[in-house]
């Protein structure tokens, strides 16, 4: 027996809740005194807004349309403003850093091989659609957990990436090179695009490779005709999650541009829908496009497809049940990927 | 456990329990049918059961309920009867394969299979469970027993502790060097009995059938084992190949319901008390009473993981956890398991 | 007090007075050495090699080349390393004191788990503020230790079944840390599991500042506890009849070792087994029957700065956790501390 008095219990109880109101205390302090500073807490802050969606979620493109910069082409040093605040950018970046899929193939598709990329948990590799013009980027750790020295050791000129991935090292980041970044990646895609171009001094072929998207995009929806069919976008993630991509998403606002139709459940201003594999007739739709994060093997996927409700869906009946590349359709967040996604479609909706 | 009496249930009485008690086991299946993130009526279930039916329904209860529910119940009969034999063998009431790192060393065997072999169908993989598991549960039995005193329920757990750190720390190793392995461990990392197919149970029951009857073997010498060592002897019981037969069996039934299921804790903790508390000491009244009683467990825990935040699922591992701590905790307050 | 026992000095300063064990001023002196070292390597050793040169003109605030990644990426990174790794080890030193047990570490008892659970939580709920966090895992870490407390107190405390409620509570909260993450938004939950295998990774100054305060805080009561330790570590009847208030004195003791030990996994994640080797590597060191308190500080760092070393550079550029490397190390050693446990089952295990 090390200890006789049950009175002790309930002192370390009594601590205990001292703590708790010692810790409300402390923290309702430091976000009452975020608005002041417009530093590292306010990122937090932020950044939380967006993670939960809130009023930021639909505001998001709004407020990246609106960065940038007031420089003219070829004009440096030039000065960006973007969600961490203003940046200076002294001259044309040659070393660029990148922090996620969508940075990546932003510079690629503007011709500039990257010297640094951080790629996802789920895909430790680079995207087999940019690995021919990415050049050899040097793995700068995940994007959830970044290797600053690494980083660094790259010596960079710009370093691409967003708020809602890497707020919290922001700090650090701008230290090592002039840092740009979005609010977050995603259905704001061509905002960030034009925001990196102009960090790049690339404005110009980024507005033209999305007037290509633009035209190639309704073309597609003029061969659909009047009689579009209704897409159901279906994502195998690990953990048993199965999601329904809605209309807040990088595939979502290709949908949207094409003017396809959405089945309701996915017609909804977010990311997306969760189901379960016992409700995955709530996916069916005239077609049903699949993806998978990660490895198949730790997702619901074969559990779900081999099951008859499956089998049973109109979309798979009929044939209209396709597999497409995760990489391009869900991971991806730039207009390379956007391109090939609407090659993909025209592909599987004219046939 | 500790307390070296022996208390017999009647004939009629043990019969009378056991049927009850099957009775529970029926009610949990249907629970397990019918309970999910789909809406089906009872009756529809009864009848897409009775009748097939290719309604949507009738799928979803026939293609993804039936096979979780009948992996349920062998996870559950494997993992009971596993704890019931080890805590016979060791004398010991905190023995089970969770605590002990015995289902960690299987997973963690089958983390190596997939990882460095590529072993991905069960029957392939399940002897590398039965590796790991042995291997755990050698290791941890003789850390434990080693030092003045014996194998005593703290330095078991302790030592169990200890085992699942370091096997931990090894996977997280293999994790965090090769991204890849980590998505396949995730599967084996939490123990969870769904989205496994019909396939799965089919390469299940050959081994459970297996582990049973060593178990079913040495059930009388557990018997004689709990009135202690020298008893055993006396009544004419090899000690040391009584151990050796029941390990084993603990061992393979461990590592089938590892390979089917991930690590599940705390059932083969739980049940064997609860068995013990109704049937009294006798392993032939106890045992099938705790492989009844185990699948109650598994199931209503994996039905309760479906509920609580829909249509997220809660891992059945997580469930039971959650359940059977209040039960250890129970039977380490009470009288006996500790003072020594 | 008048009992100086051999091998001791008195130290005066002002009115109070300290009895000094020389052996373990040694051990203190030659440990502060061995951390000065090792902090100058970890400074040096990284995905680039900083020659120690560069390195003491960074500390000595002169302009440097190497400044940035000396003084901003790997300066913050030990700064915490250390802070986290004492706190550890005086957190074990003081829980170990009070149960007399070795096995009965913040690690056992369920702090870091609870710690760990709170953070989780308080993650889900989109706190991710780095300067609340440490106060979500002081608040998880007491309420753990209480709980096991609560649940382990039957007409007194024993040591086993402290140690094995603590178990069977961590085994629950690792559950509950479970469900927070399946609960979570997917995005929430990779940040979760990231921090969950306890890195340094990304650790700046802002983990260390609540750190480092709540160490200030605490400084006093460190004092006091140095004088209370020796009290306590004398059995029950000795110390009644010097007419000390071991209970009271023994429930401060524990609620430091648990506030230390959450507040350092609340910065590093959960780190495994440090507070259970550094105040025995201490002991051993010192070769004193009570647990020495600034040797089991200076060993928990120094623990901390070698597994982070280790873990930054031995699959480089991989990074490992640094728990991995504490865990290789500390779950080997319970075990050996188990196989030559001594009593039946009461005082020991």
């Amino acid at each position: 027996m090390f200890l006789r008095h049950r009175g002790i219990g309930l002192g370390i109880g009594a601590v205990a809740v001292a703590l708790s109101l010692a810790a409300c205390g402390t923290s309702s302090g430091t976000s009452s005194g975020t608005s002041a500073d417009a530093g590292k807490p306010a990122g937090e802050a932020a950044k939380k807004a967006v993670a939960q969606g809130g009023a930021d979620f639909t505001t998001a493109a709004a407020k990246t349309a609106a960065m940038g910069t007031g420089a003219k082409p070829g004009e440096w040093p030039r000065t960006l403003t973007h969600a961490m605040g203003t940046t200076e950018i002294k001259t044309p970046p040659k070393r660029v850093v990148v922090l996620d899929v969508g940075e990546l193939d932003n510079v690629v598709s503007l011709g500039i091989q990257p010297v640094g990329f951080a790629p996802s948990e789920g895909s430790p590799e680079l995207p087999s659609y940019l690995k021919q013009d990415a050049g050899t980027p040097k793995h700068v750790g995940t994007i959830n957990s970044l290797n600053l020295e690494a980083i660094a050791g790259l010596r960079p000129d710009l370093i691409l990436g967003s708020q809602l991935r890497a707020a919290d090292q922001y700090d650090e980041l701008s230290k090592i090179a002039p840092t740009v970044f979005s609010i977050r990646p995603g259905f704001t895609w061509k905002e960030n695009y034009l925001l990196n171009a102009a960090a790049l001094d690339k404005t110009e072929e980024a507005r033209a490779k999305l007037a290509d998207y633009d035209r190639a995009v309704k073309d597609l929806g003029a061969k659909l005709g009047d009689d579009k069919p209704v897409v159901s976008m279906v994502r195998f993630l690990p953990d048993g999650l199965i999601r329904l991509y809605a209309k807040a998403s990088f595939i979502g606002t290709i949908l949207d541009d094409a003017g396809v139709p959405r089945p309701d459940n996915q017609n909804i201003p977010d990311l997306a829908a969760e189901v379960s594999a016992e409700n995955i007739d709530q996916a069916d739709a005239d077609v049903i496009f699949t993806g998978v994060y990660g490895d198949p093997k730790a997702t619901d996927k074969s559990a779900v497809q081999g099951n008859p409700l499956w089998k049973n869906l109109k979309a798979v009946k009929a044939g209209h049940a396709y597999e497409v590349p995760d990489e391009t359709w869900y991971l991806g967040l730039g207009v390379t990927a956007a391109m090939e996604v609407v090659a993909d479609l025209d592909r599987y909706l004219t046939r | 456990m500790s307390r070296a009496t022996s208390r017999r249930v009647g004939r009629t009485a043990g019969g009378a329990l056991l049927l009850l008690l099957a009775g529970l086991l029926v009610l949990a299946v249907l629970l397990s049918l019918a309970v999910g993130s789909r809406q089906i009526a009872p009756g529809d279930v009864v009848d897409a059961l009775l009748h097939g039916g290719a309604g949507d329904d009738a799928q979803v209860v026939r293609s993804l309920r039936a096979p979780r529910t009948l992996i349920g119940v062998m996870v559950g009969v494997a993992l009971a009867v596993a704890g019931t034999v080890m805590q016979g063998i060791t004398r010991n009431p905190i023995a089970e394969p969770g605590i002990l790192g015995v289902s960690q060393g299987a997973s963690v065997g089958v983390v190596c299979a997939i990882a460095f072999l590529g072993v991905h169908s069960l029957s392939g993989y399940v002897w590398f469970a039965f590796a790991g598991a042995g291997i755990a549960a050698v290791a941890v039995h003789v850390i434990a027993a080693g030092g003045r005193g014996g194998a005593t329920p703290v330095k078991l757990a302790l030592a169990g502790t200890a085992m699942n750190a370091l096997l931990a720390s090894v996977v997280s190793g293999i994790v965090t060097t090769d991204a890849r392995a980590l998505d396949e461990f995730r599967f084996w990392h939490v123990g969870s009995i769904s989205g496994r197919s019909v396939e799965i149970a089919g390469q299940t029951w050959p081994f459970l059938l297996a582990g049973l009857l060593l178990v079913a073997a040495v059930a009388r010498g557990l018997d004689a084992l709990a009135l202690g060592e020298d008893v055993a002897r006396g009544l004419g019981h090899n000690v040391p190949l009584l151990r050796i037969l029941g390990g084993l069996g603990a061992t393979v039934l461990t590592g089938v319901a590892v390979a089917a299921a991930g690590p599940i804790a705390f059932t083969g903790l739980a049940v064997p008390h609860i068995a013990r508390a109704l049937m009294g000491t006798d392993h032939r009244w106890v045992l099938p009473a705790a492989a009844l009683l185990g699948p109650v467990m598994i199931l209503v825990a994996d039905v309760l993981g479906r509920v609580v935040f829909p249509p997220s699922e809660v891992p059945v591992a997580v469930m039971t956890a959650l359940l059977g701590v209040p039960f250890l905790i129970a039977l380490v307050r009470r009288k006996g398991t500790v003072a020594a | 007090m008048t009992i100086r026992p051999s091998g001791f000095s008195v130290l005066r300063a002002g009115r109070g007075s300290f009895l000094l064990h020389r052996r373990a001023a040694l051990v203190a002196t030659v440990l502060g050495a061995a951390l000065a070292v090792t902090a100058v390597v970890y400074l040096c050793v990284g995905e680039s090699f900083v020659s120690p040169t560069e390195v003491v003109r960074v500390l000595a605030g002169r302009p440097s080349p190497d400044e940035f990644v000396v003084g901003t990426l790997r300066m913050p990174r030990l700064v915490v390393g250390l802070l986290a790794g004492a706190a550890f080890g005086l957190a074990g030193a003081f829980i170990q004191t009070v149960a007399r047990n070795p096995l009965a570490s913040p690690d056992v008892i369920g702090v870091t788990h609870g710690a760990g659970a709170a953070t989780v939580a308080a993650m889900t709920f989109g706190v991710t503020a780095h300067t609340a966090l440490p106060y979500v895992a002081i608040l998880g870490g007491t309420a753990a230790a209480a709980l096991v407390y609560v649940f382990a107190w039957r007409r007194g405390l024993h040591a086993t079944r402290f140690v094995l409620i603590g178990i069977g509570i961590s085994v629950a909260l690792g559950s509950l840390t479970q469900l927070f993450v399946t609960k979570g938004d997917y995005l929430v939950a990779q940040q979760a599991k990231v921090w969950l295998t306890g890195s340094l990774n990304g650790r700046g100054y802002d983990h260390a500042v609540p750190l480092a305060v709540i160490s200030l805080v605490l400084m006093p009561a460190l004092f006091w506890a140095a004088r209370a330790q020796r009290t306590v570590s004398f059995d029950d009847d000795t110390a009644t009849a010097l007419g000390v208030r071991l209970g009271r004195v023994r429930l401060c003791l524990i609620v430091l070792g648990v506030v230390l030990a959450s507040v350092a996994t609340g910065a590093t994640g959960p780190v495994d087994f440090v507070a259970l080797l550094a105040p025995q590597i201490a002991r051993r060191l010192t070769r004193t029957a009570q647990i020495p308190l600034v040797g089991s500080a200076l060993t928990g760092a120094l623990i901390m700065a070698v597994a982070d070393l280790l873990a930054r550079k031995l699959f480089s550029p991989i990074e490992l956790p640094v728990g991995v490397f504490t865990a290789a190390v500390g779950a080997p050693y319970l075990m050996w501390l188990i196989v030559r446990t001594r009593s039946r089952s009461g005082g020991a295990a």
